[in-house]
């Protein structure tokens, strides 16, 4: 485990999950660290940041009549803090509990 | 062999016209690829529209701030991809997606490459607040976001993007 700096002791997935777990009360929360994958692109070559591009799988109750910019919105808003600390790119898919059970009509 | 002294245009013009003829005398047909009309090493792709700049660079000061010019480019143009790289070589995975599909559906876009210090120094800052949207590719479409690469891949799973981007 590696710690960065005095104030952050937990990794950011970490964060993430628990800041987006308790504002949306998710009821399916899957976050996996993908930065291994742009480690090679422009600009990441120089830097040796890690946890900087994730993806996300998020249900809540909350995304209920919400359209797709505005579910990705409320996930950015949450995590604007991460964002402006190193968090290149989140990629979201945003369901609502109605949407993923199969044969929902 | 043919050996050409002094190769002006008019000597090497006058030797090809003569081995031409020379070789149609001896087996009748016009020697292959010196026909007219062979397309086969022709440019494959129609040429890609430039991309958009918002300034004309960065030695001339602006009289507006960037967010107006923004703001002036989603109004005025329908459909505006705002991508890290140029549409012809992105320089980022989910911008070269975003890319990707506004190609294959055919879609009449500008493309506007926020990495170019020159031209757009400061729009990735500028549109950040502009959109809320802290991620690039960014798809406007008449003056509003979309989103990004997320959204836009799953709409085209849908098959929704011909009947919105498209007239």
């Amino acid at each position: 485990m590696s710690f960065r700096g005095t104030t952050t002791l937990l990794s950011r997935a970490t964060r993430i999950k628990s800041k987006l777990q308790s504002s949306l009360e998710a009821t399916v929360l899957e976050l996996d660290d993908v930065s291994y994958q742009h480690a090679g692109h422009a600009a990441m070559k120089e830097s040796s940041e890690k946890e900087t591009h994730f993806n996300l799988k998020i249900v809540s109750d909350k995304f209920e009549g919400q359209s797709l910019v505005k579910r990705h919105r409320m996930v950015y808003d949450l995590l604007s803090d991460e964002l402006q600390s190193g968090l290149h790119a989140l990629s979201i898919v945003a369901k609502t509990p109605k949407e993923i059970t199969p044969h929902a009509k | 062999v043919g050996v050409v002294d002094e190769p002006d245009r008019d000597a090497l013009t006058q030797a090809w016209k003569s081995w031409m003829e020379e070789y149609i005398k001896v087996s009748g047909k016009v020697p292959p690829g010196n026909e007219s009309g062979n397309v086969t090493w022709t440019r494959p792709q129609p040429k890609k529209k430039p991309d958009l700049r918002l300034t004309p660079g960065r030695h001339v000061q602006l009289t507006v701030p960037l967010e107006e010019l923004v703001d002036k480019l989603v109004k005025e143009n329908k459909v505006v991809a705002f991508i890290k790289g140029s549409r012809s070589a992105p320089l980022c995975g989910f911008s070269q997606k975003v890319i990707g599909i506004l190609e294959k559906e055919g879609v009449d876009y500008e493309s506007v490459n926020v990495l170019d210090e020159d031209y757009n120094y400061g729009l990735r800052e500028t549109l950040k607040q502009y959109s809320n949207w802290p991620t690039f590719p960014q798809i406007f479409l008449n003056g509003e976001l979309v989103g990004g690469c997320d959204i836009l891949t799953s709409m085209f799973e849908k098959g929704e993007i011909a009947g919105l981007f498209k007239n």
